[in-house]
């Protein structure tokens, strides 16, 4: 029993540690959003187009590069569940979504505020589901390897197995568990993209996160937030979800490319749909029409339903303002 | 050389072959077949056996340990084969394998453990917390593992007297001593 103690009280001294760290962060990121200067978003011509002044960007900020996850791979969207394993989103039914119900604030200077829940939409739900149950066997469920990254998980299970082990052994069973599951975040695996974009306090308020979902014990107080500029935001979208299946750079497929499932690069999106197509495509769909006898057909790519219209407009500001290199500016 | 090697490989065989077995059936009370119990020699007094430099496979396959039970004479390594798409993991929380954590590996990778001390070490996965599989780290190189009807063949035993036991995940282990004149029929009986 003692033991069982002894294992609960470290993660409340870390989850103080987090607290205190969370708090200096903030003030750190709310100084560098105050030099980034206002974004106001105005029409032109019939594609809207964002009036950007100078960024001081900051340095964590990188333009998306190379080739879409499944490229690299060799996989296809039709062989691969990854991108799309979560919402379909309903089909189209009829006229598409007027533009005028597509509302976003245009903000994406100011800071916004991404809880680890955030964290995990933007940059692990496509593939591993909003419960976490992945699609196995291509990809894993991140319950049991984040269950293991608790010493008291372990210690009670091995109770129950009949096969009591020290507190000592526990905690380095989730050591490693732990280093696994930072190696992975950072690295990659064999299908896996990697997250060394990451930054700590958004590791840490991920990992919080991915422990509430795997329902490891003390998880719901040791969450926490990080504060971002918004464009950090449209990056950890576009890199966490869009370039799992769009590559960076490359040219704008013709419309009978696209009729036959042609994905197109990141780095033109600007150029070729307003914000608002944009906005309306990932999170309601957008009926693409289909031969002579004109079937509306929703097209290959997921409906985000679970995304919010500032974060799919952050993503389209972020692309126009760290378009990937080699990409033709809008 | 390669000839003196196979001329060697047969003279092995030949010698092999003039040595007895221990040959018969364990039958498992209570359970529903009587596979995966090991029958091994126990220690000879005044002999000792080099750690072979072969290593022994032990599988992870349809999230299982691939075999269920693998016996190994002491200082063997053990390559940890990954056939699952799924990452794996092998720890054992015994102290006789000296609480090993093999970290997590991918499908076609393999990771190493040297058992050193004779054990029966439970192998884990911390992923997937139903799997579970055994390495008997036994003290002589005479061992089998029996099959569902809880047949087993020790092959190659030299003729003598031995402590034979048997030992079972579930079951009480039994022992007996056994003198072994060529083919020797010997069966058991283990219960909870």
């Amino acid at each position: 029993m003692s033991d069982s103690k002894e294992l609960h009280r470290e993660p409340a001294v870390t989850a103080l540690r987090t607290r205190r760290r969370s708090r200096s962060l903030i003030a750190l990121t709310g100084t560098i959003v105050g030099a980034f200067g206002v974004i106001v978003l105005a029409d032109v011509g019939s594609v809207k187009h964002p009036h950007v002044s100078a960024p001081v960007s900051p340095a964590v900020i990188t333009p998306v590069q190379g080739l879409s996850n499944l490229e690299r791979l060799g996989l296809s969207m039709d062989s691969s569940g990854m991108g799309r394993t979560g919402q379909w989103g309903p089909a189209p039914t009829g006229d598409p979504l007027p533009l005028a119900s597509v509302t976003y604030s245009g903000n994406v200077a100011g800071p916004t505020t991404l809880s680890g829940a955030d964290l995990y939409r933007l940059d692990c739900q496509p593939c591993h589901q909003a419960d976490g149950g992945g699609a196995p066997p291509e990809i894993n469920a991140i319950i049991g390897p984040v269950q293991a990254t608790s010493a008291v998980v372990m210690f009670e299970r091995m109770k129950t197995m009949g096969r009591p082990i020290t507190p000592a052994f526990a905690v380095q069973l989730a050591n490693g568990s732990r280093k696994d599951l930072m190696d992975r975040l950072k690295n990659g695996g064999k299908k896996m993209p990697s997250f060394g974009h990451l930054k700590d306090g958004e590791i840490r308020a991920l990992t919080a996160y991915l422990e509430l979902l795997a329902g490891v014990p003390g998880a719901a107080e040791r969450q926490s937030v990080v504060t971002e500029p918004g464009l950090r935001v449209g990056e950890l979208l576009v890199k966490g979800t869009c370039h799992i299946c769009h590559n960076a750079t490359g040219p704008w497929p013709d419309p009978e490319e696209l009729l036959q499932g042609a994905v197109p690069p990141l780095g033109l999106l600007a150029k070729e749909r307003a914000i608002n197509d944009v906005i309306r495509k990932v999170r309601h769909g957008t009926p693409v029409v289909m031969g002579r006898a004109r079937v509306s057909y929703r097209g290959r790519m997921p409906v985000f339903e679970y995304l919010k219209d500032d974060e799919v407009s952050a993503a389209y500001m972020y692309l126009l303002i760290y378009p990937p290199e080699n990409a033709e500016r809008p | 050389m390669k000839h003196l090697s196979i001329a060697l490989v047969f003279l092995f065989a030949a010698a092999s072959l003039a040595a007895g077995d221990i040959h018969g059936k364990v039958t498992a009370k209570g359970l529903r077949d009587s596979a995966n119990a090991v029958v091994y020699v126990d220690a000879i007094a005044g002999k000792t056996f080099p750690a072979p430099a072969d290593h022994a496979k032990m599988d992870q396959r349809n999230m299982e340990f691939t075999p269920k039970v693998l016996p190994i004479l002491v200082g063997t390594t053990v390559n940890f084969h990954n056939s699952d798409a799924v990452l794996h993991n092998v720890f054992s929380p015994d102290a006789c394998a000296d609480r090993f954590d093999l970290g997590a590996w991918a499908q076609g990778e393999v990771k190493t453990n040297t058992f050193k001390k004779p054990c029966f070490a439970v192998l884990l996965c911390k992923v997937h917390s139903e799997m579970e599989g055994y390495v008997a780290v036994l003290p002589t190189p005479y061992h089998a593992v029996t099959a569902a009807d809880g047949s087993y063949v020790i092959k190659d035993v030299p003729d003598g007297t031995y402590t034979v036991k048997v030992w079972h995940p579930k079951l009480k282990p039994a022992h007996k001593s056994v003198a072994v004149k060529g083919a020797t029929q010997e069966d058991f009986e283990i219960a909870k």
